[in-house]
């Protein structure tokens, strides 16, 4: 009786919720994540309708951890197709062996999953910030509608990523909402490189060149990533990218063939670029959680073999146009001339930039995001009444 | 093919002139909101549009410059303001996102009547830009329709958004129904369409039908149209668009960009 009583309670918070979310605080969450937990575990609820309900409470944030109770309950689906041990799982992607969405996974693959693609998503949305200040300013036409264009696709890639991340974190009742929510709260990270001011044309030009030129790099190594839907998104995401590259090239070409201003601009912009680029690939000792990634071959390069390759690449294209880079130290090994020595950044600062959006520009450009994400939550919330009380509203044009 | 007359060739220039000046404008300005709308949907919708009405703009630049015209870039990079003749509706700074959205409702109503009725002259070359025009401007209408929808039918909150922005929007509406020029230039093309109280009829009759469809309030008869309308657009935002625009090109206005 007392069960039936306490479930009734959950099940009118929750519908209450579902229907208006914020009536349930945190605390109400984790507790009905726990109710939800042992019913399942007890067999008298179905974890399908559980997950639904994970899901609409995604606003809310995250809860319970449900992987341990899909694991005693042996539920999923690719039970029959991997043995669900660490061991096995390796030695499965070892072989070359790609992992879906619905099979079984380590929760710290998933984990590093989830961290992985939100942050890239986050880079590609927070990236669309730098360049956007520059459309009102391009100086033709073509420029204009390039640079736009440009633009477009970033936040393309990163609602493309967040849908990946959107389906990983399903399982612990994260949403769209919450992971973006996560940006303005500061809670994941984007890319070191769109804290920095971009003062001058130049530097859109450069941030397509370098930027999205080591992008470029970074991501051709994830088309391996032993997580197939990551892999496929990205063939279609470094194809853009190209593009991108190019646009920024065609900019930096075209300064580089200008006047002196034009050229002393392009300098200055690659003055700036250089040490953030440098930061980008990561520190010359990766982390435990990168070191995980690449037993996990969801990523297959060190972040020094990434450097390097930009290093290969870029270095002799920017001395090709006459520029100069601020980096005295700059040199190949004179023993492994394919070895690119160079002078570190300073890593303490961008560190402190990227965990606590400390750079020239993180505020005002995390306060942008904050302007769509909460300044306009009563549009999004606007959509979803009337889509509730007007089915399809196309059917009324 | 069709020769002109040296009169024809000027009234169409001031035509284009006002239609190319709207979709570069209304471009520019929703460019300026990249990465700040509700959803990343709608970011990826509106970026879309913006390439769109500026892709427009430089297609009607460029029949422009068939008609001993300037080039597209000369035209939005290096004339001075008083040769502009945007509508004051698509010049508005920017505002509200329920602002824009009516805004945009409102141009893509208009500017499908006006295409309608630019369609009348025969001139071969802006048919074809027309209709190369139209694919794309019919997922505008798609999209703006669904947007105010929204707004109409999305609670109280968006009402209000909602009835704020047809207060804004409601008295530049006029200055859309005018073209550059004075009445001269759409007479003599001999075309009843072309006649802005002609054009300001369809809108209303248009608008007063959705508005009812979709329970918006009537904001009452629209302004009357006053001549010379698009002077309006020679104000001090306008002139910081313009300065805005040409910043980065006027360091070395002679280099390629």
């Amino acid at each position: 009786m007392i069960k039936r009583l306490v479930r009734s309670y959950w099940r009118h918070r929750l519908d209450r919720a579902v229907i208006r979310y914020q009536y349930l605080t945190h605390p109400e969450v984790l507790r009905l994540s726990q109710i939800l937990d042992g019913w399942i575990l007890q067999g008298q609820y179905s974890l399908a309708r559980s997950e639904r309900w994970r899901s609409k409470l995604s606003r809310i944030g995250s809860i319970a951890r449900p992987e341990a109770v899909r694991s005693q309950k042996g539920v999923n689906t690719s039970m029959t197709r991997l043995n669900q041990s660490h061991e096995a799982f390796i030695e499965h992607i070892a072989r070359g062996n790609k992992i879906e969405a619905t099979d079984w996974m380590p929760d710290d693959y998933r984990q590093l999953l989830i961290k992985q693609i939100h942050m890239h998503a986050v880079s590609e949305i927070m990236g669309a910030y730098p360049e956007k200040e520059w459309v009102k300013y391009a100086p033709t036409i073509r420029r204009k509608l390039a640079l736009n264009a440009k633009i477009q696709d970033e936040i393309g890639h990163g609602q493309m990523l967040l849908r990946l991340a959107e389906d990983l974190s399903a399982p612990y009742g994260r949403g769209r909402e919450a992971l973006l929510e996560d940006i303005v709260e500061g809670r994941v990270k984007f890319h070191n490189v769109f804290h920095m001011p971009a003062p001058t044309w130049a530097d859109a030009g450069v941030i397509g060149f370098l930027v999205d030129g080591g992008a470029i790099i970074t991501q051709a190594m994830l088309l391996a990533s032993s997580y197939a839907p990551y892999a496929r998104m990205l063939k279609r995401i470094v194809a853009e990218e190209s593009f991108h590259m190019q646009c920024g090239e065609s900019v930096v070409l075209a300064l580089a063939s200008g006047t002196a201003a034009q050229r002393d601009m392009l300098q200055q912009a690659i003055n700036r670029w250089w040490p953030a680029m440098m930061f980008f690939f990561g520190p010359r000792e990766m982390g435990t959680q990168s070191r995980r990634m690449l037993e996990y071959r969801i990523r297959t390069m060190t972040n020094e073999e990434l450097r390097q390759k930009f290093l290969a690449r870029y270095v002799p294209r920017i001395r090709a146009l006459g520029m100069t880079l601020p980096d005295p130290d700059l040199h190949r090994d004179l023993d492994h001339p394919h070895y690119w020595h160079y002078t570190d950044p300073d890593w303490d600062a961008f560190n402190e930039m990227v965990h606590h959006n400390t750079g020239p520009m993180s505020q005002t450009r995390l306060a942008l995001r904050r302007g769509a994400q909460e300044g306009l939550a009563w549009a999004r919330q606007a959509t979803l009444t009337a889509h509730a009380t007007h089915c399809d509203l196309s059917a009324t044009l | 093919m069709i020769l002109l007359s040296p009169t024809q060739a000027r009234s169409i220039q001031w035509l284009l002139t006002s239609v190319a000046d709207d979709e570069w404008i209304i471009g520019h300005r929703g460019s300026e909101w990249l990465a700040e709308t509700p959803n990343l949907e709608d970011d990826l919708a509106l970026s879309s549009i913006s390439q769109d009405e500026m892709g427009h703009a430089q297609l009607l630049y460029h029949l422009i410059e068939g008609l001993g015209g300037p080039s597209p870039d000369h035209q939005v990079y290096d004339r001075p303001i008083d040769r502009w003749h945007p509508a004051g509706l698509v010049t508005l700074p920017r505002q509200d996102w329920a602002e824009w959205v009516t805004r945009q409702y409102f141009y893509e109503v208009f500017d499908e009547i006006r295409r309608q009725a630019l369609d009348t002259i025969p001139f071969p070359s802006l048919s074809s830009a027309l209709l190369s025009i139209q694919r794309e401007e019919s997922y505008h209408t798609r999209y703006v329709h669904t947007q105010i929808q929204s707004l109409a039918f999305g609670g109280a909150v968006a009402e209000d958004h909602l009835a704020q922005a047809i207060a804004v929007d409601w008295p530049f509406i006029p200055s859309l129904f005018t073209w550059g020029g004075d009445d001269s230039t759409w007479q003599s093309l001999q075309s009843p369409v072309l006649d802005p109280e002609a054009m300001k009829a369809a809108f209303e009759a248009t608008v007063h039908q959705q508005f009812v469809m979709w329970n918006i309030p009537w904001p009452g008869a629209l302004g009357s149209i006053a001549p010379q309308g698009r002077d309006q657009c020679h104000n001090p935002a306008m002139a910081q668009v313009l300065s805005e625009m040409a910043t980065v090109r006027h360091i070395a206005p002679e280099s390629g960009w």
